[in-house]
């Protein structure tokens, strides 16, 4: 801040590397003589994808399958927390009393819980109430076998559908709180001159609000929106627990049964940056692109 | 003489009859009363319901407007406990229950929005149309709820919590095992706060530095921490990194907490101080301060302001993202809750408590800093 | 006007619900045609294999079962600690997963007649619990022991050493980590895993107690109220027993190692 920060590599930098330098020589050091861990890295790949013996084609294993669950939980989680949200963000802004009182109230209380007592509470209370009454997975179970094949590449197989919708209704309700705070601040932002310039011309509140507000709205939080959709992938890891077969699941269970606690680790690690990372990295590129001048 | 005060208050006598059935379909079943439509359990909630009622009658006769909410709420509190201690001390036939005190408390709260609706509709015309549906829309959502209460099959116990919280032995007061939980949790809490704001500061710096390789160091570690999930961050601690390291079990959950919340402050920390004018620090230069002069003087103090409201997000955040840390066996409030599922299956009981109990403490820390922050604006503008 | 219509439909379908009889899981697991258990990774109970999919001595009793039953079968991979109430709010119609028979469970839930019986033993690490040779070693101020979530081995660790420091796992996995980093002195599980895994990491750990120190049978578990499944299942139980079934899978998965190669 004080100079201009010209790319020149002082004494500090090169401290700076040789620290890094010597952690990780002192890891590697306590890793190979205190922990005496021995590295199995081969076996990893074969739970990406294995050759299955039988008939002869590559099949997808474990880990593959529960990165493909993890995307499609959070995609789906975020249509829904994208509906609520701005709905709630709406009403929060424009809204009557009583709208007000519900968004406010819808906000505070999924903000101020956990995300995993509210997984645990909803997958126990709530879904119980609709899903046993609507019977999605005998349904599903009795309709054709293409329908139920189609039903399983956009979410999951009979077995765990109800799980799969309570996880996603419960991950879209969590997210559509932070959505609704975001939806809101972009209307709360537009500057009044919009509202008077946009009655002036005739239009009603209403249309107002619709034809010209609500664009200017969205192009101003498309880009917190897309921040959402990440941290929506991350805050998935967290249905682990009520046993949806996403990432973390399947990691928790490869550690199980065969006990390569670091490598299976960093894998996942590995797994999750590599898609977080991608995806905002296009975000941060594309914000640019088309920044608001 | 009865026909009388019966004119002069007909809005608040049915307004109480109404709100007093209302909450007691659902309220029917939460109670399981052996009493019939008469019975003294109605009789006290109508009394009470119809006091709230004259008092908003009052207020909106000489134009005082209950806008914060937070009294509301206190009113509610004060009102649902007297129900209780009555009905404790009076009614002999049904016991108190600690937990039907927040069920009176709830049930004011909402005796309140249907009130201030009704009234305010009365004097706007419009306000009753555009409030209809957000009313109909809430009474929907209460009647679901307890319906679905009773329709789960499910036998309520909420008696059996209350050991669980606390005990008064002999006069002394003994913690249960939630708020034991409550208290690792607010520990941990504390800790995770000053280690991640420290990182934080640290990072910001980092980031802001001349030198290529601290703003990559920084950058790195950044990016690192934002793009995976908290509860991945902690197992990598708790299984990889602590073990080679040799860090006991419940620092390494800590460490884990404060480098994750450290990054996002980082984040916030440094849009702050990016945010003061660039002619501050060329003025406080002239003044003759020194670099860290510069920045304890005169830049923090001014970016404060900005970012308080931010870090109090941040706190909040990370008394919730403490609950995961019961996932490596820190026995933490999330964690005592499934201990004692596990054990005594009180499911829905003991995991609305601990939801409540976060909501109660994440409320409260809230509320104070925004009453700081309110403090603040005065004395800095 | 539509919508407190359509309002008051769903209310009315939400009421209904309550109305409708519980009817038994035997009927509706034939309407259906699938069975669907409940149940948590146990090596060797259950486990899953190096292509993803389950196998192990519950597995293989759930199979025959729902061969038996003329239908499919579905697993429902559960958190242990969170089981019960999943069978109680239906998620699944039985628990198959080596579940103990107590009296604190059996108040919300109901069992078979014992499929199988089970005891509990300590897997050590030789480092921190060395020359401990009895339970009373185990059970003093200072020393760290293991159990997962919701067991009967978290059971058995409080009545018979009460005094050690208990931590609690939801997965076997991280418990057993921890017991090969050295920052717990033993976990409890369920015989034969302790002796499993004493073999299979000898430098490191071994079993300091040679029997089981507890005893307890296992069953399944199903919803209270449902007399006619609960006929069912036992019969089915005796007759296995009496062809022979459970003493020859117990053999395969409890005895020799032979399904080892499976899984790694």
């Amino acid at each position: 801040m004080l100079s201009n920060k010209a790319t020149k590599f002082t004494i500090i930098d090169i401290a700076v590397i040789a620290c890094i330098v010597a952690a990780i020589f002192v890891t590697f050091q306590r890793m190979s003589h205190v922990l005496e861990y021995k590295w199995e890295w081969d076996t990893i790949p074969s739970y990406f994808f294995y050759l299955d013996n039988l008939t002869g084609k590559v099949k997808a294993n474990i880990l593959t399958r529960g990165f493909v669950m993890t995307v499609k939980l959070s995609a789906w989680a975020t249509m829904i927390g994208f509906v609520l949200g701005t709905a709630s963000g709406i009403m929060g802004a424009k809204g009557s009393f009583g709208q007000r009182f519900i968004s406010r109230a819808y906000v505070e209380s999924i903000r101020n819980i956990p995300s995993l007592v509210l997984i645990i509470i909803f997958y126990y209370f709530v879904s119980s109430q609709f899903l046993d009454i609507l019977n999605i997975d005998s349904w599903l179970r009795n309709s054709s076998n293409s329908f139920q094949k189609i039903v399983s590449f956009l979410f999951t197989d009979p077995a765990q559908i109800n799980a799969f919708i309570s996880a996603v209704i419960a991950l879209g309700l969590y997210e559509g709180a932070y959505v609704s705070e975001i939806v809101r601040g972009g209307i709360i932002s537009i500057p009044d001159g919009q509202w008077e310039a946009s009655m002036s011309i005739g239009l009603t509140r209403q249309k107002a609000f619709l034809l010209v507000i609500l664009p200017q709205t969205f192009r101003k939080v498309a880009f917190p929106l897309a921040g959402q959709f990440i941290s929506t992938i991350k805050d998935s890891a967290i249905v682990s627990v009520i046993s949806i077969q996403e990432l973390t699941f399947q990691g928790m269970e490869l550690m199980a049964a065969t006990f390569l606690t670091f490598e299976i680790w960093i894998t996942i690690t590995l797994l999750y940056f590599i898609l977080t990372f991608s995806l905002s990295s296009s975000v941060a590129f594309l914000e640019k692109k088309y920044a608001l001048k | 003489m009865i026909l009388k005060i019966l004119s002069k208050y007909w809005k608040s006598i049915f307004f109480s009859i109404v709100i007093t059935i209302l909450c007691f379909i659902p309220g029917d079943r939460i109670y399981q009363p052996e009493c019939d439509l008469l019975c003294l359990d109605k009789l006290v909630h109508f009394c009470f319901y119809f006091i709230l009622s004259l008092t908003i009658q009052y207020e909106v006769k000489n134009k005082i407007s209950v806008k914060n909410y937070l009294l509301i709420f206190l009113y509610a509190a004060v009102l649902g406990g007297s129900i209780e201690l009555v009905q404790e001390n009076f009614i002999v036939e049904r016991g108190g229950d600690f937990f039907d005190f927040f069920a009176d408390v709830l049930g004011v709260v909402f005796a309140f929005f249907v009130h201030k609706t009704i009234n305010d509709s009365m004097q706007e015309p419009q306000y009753f149309k555009k409030n209809f549906k957000p009313f109909i829309f809430l009474v929907f959502i209460f009647l679901v709820f307890g319906f679905g209460y009773k329709n789960l099959d499910y036998n309520w116990q909420w008696y059996r919590v209350k050991p669980y919280l606390f005990v008064f032995k002999n006069g002394e007061f003994i913690r249960g095992l939630l708020l034991d939980g409550l208290v690792i949790t607010i520990k941990i809490s504390c800790l995770g706060l000053i280690f991640s704001f420290a990182i934080g500061f640290l990072s910001a710096f980092a980031r802001l530095s001349s030198s290529p390789m601290l703003r990559f160091v920084a950058w790195f570690y950044v990016e690192t921490i934002r793009n995976t999930p908290l509860l991945i961050q902690i197992f990598l601690m708790y299984f990889v990194i602590a073990p080679v390291f040799n860090i006991f079990a419940f620092y390494s959950a800590v460490i884990a907490l404060s480098l994750f919340e450290g990054a996002y402050s980082s984040e916030i920390i440094r849009s702050g101080i990016l945010s003061v004018p660039q002619g501050q620090y060329e003025a406080a230069q002239s003044l003759g301060l020194s670099v860290p002069g510069i920045y304890l003087k005169v830049i923090i103090p001014q970016m404060m302001r900005q970012t308080l409201p931010m870090l109090a997000g941040q706190s909040v955040s990370l008394i919730k993202d403490s609950a995961l840390v019961s996932t490596v066996s820190i026995f933490d409030l999330t964690m005592q809750g499934q201990r004692i599922v596990s054990q005594t299956f009180l499911t829905f009981e003991i995991w609305f408590t601990v939801a409540l109990c976060y909501l109660i403490v994440t409320a409260s820390l809230s509320f104070i800093i925004r009453q700081f922050e309110n403090r603040l604006k005065y004395v800095n503008q | 006007m539509k919508k407190i219509f359509c309002l008051s439909i769903t209310l009315l379908i939400l009421i209904c619900g309550q109305v409708f009889a519980q009817e038994s899981i035997i009927e509706s697991i034939q309407k259906e045609k699938v069975l669907r258990v409940g149940m948590s990774t146990f090596v060797p109970w259950a486990m899953k294999d190096k292509q993803g999919e389950l196998i192990g001595f519950e597995i293989d009793v759930a199979k025959q079962l729902a061969k038996d039953m003329g239908v499919e079968i579905e697993f429902v991979s559960t958190a242990w600690s969170g089981i019960i109430p999943a069978l109680l709010t239906g998620k699944f119609d039985l628990i198959i997963g080596g579940m103990g028979i107590t009296p604190e469970r059996n108040l919300k839930v109901n069992f078979t007649i014992p499929y199988e019986y089970s005891g509990m033993s300590l897997v050590a690490n030789k480092a921190k619990a060395k020359g401990f040779s009895s339970i009373d070693d185990f059970n003093k101020k200072g020393v760290v022991i293991a159990a997962r979530l919701g067991t009967t081995a978290e059971q058995a660790a409080i009545k018979y050493m009460p005094n050690a420091t208990l931590k609690l796992f939801e997965n076997e996995s991280q418990a057993l980590q921890d017991l090969h980093l050295g920052r717990i002195a033993a976990y409890v599980s369920s015989a034969p895993m302790p002796a499993f895994h004493a073999l299979k990491f000898p430098k490191k750990l071994f079993v300091p107690i040679k029997e089981n120190f507890t005893k307890e049978p296992i069953g399944f578990a199903l919803k209270k109220g449902d007399h006619d499944a609960l006929n069912f299942l036992n019969n089915w139980i005796l007759n296995m027993r009496a062809n022979g079934f459970l003493d020859e899978r117990k053999a395969y998965w409890f005895e020799s190692k032979d399904w080892e190669t499976l899984v790694k």
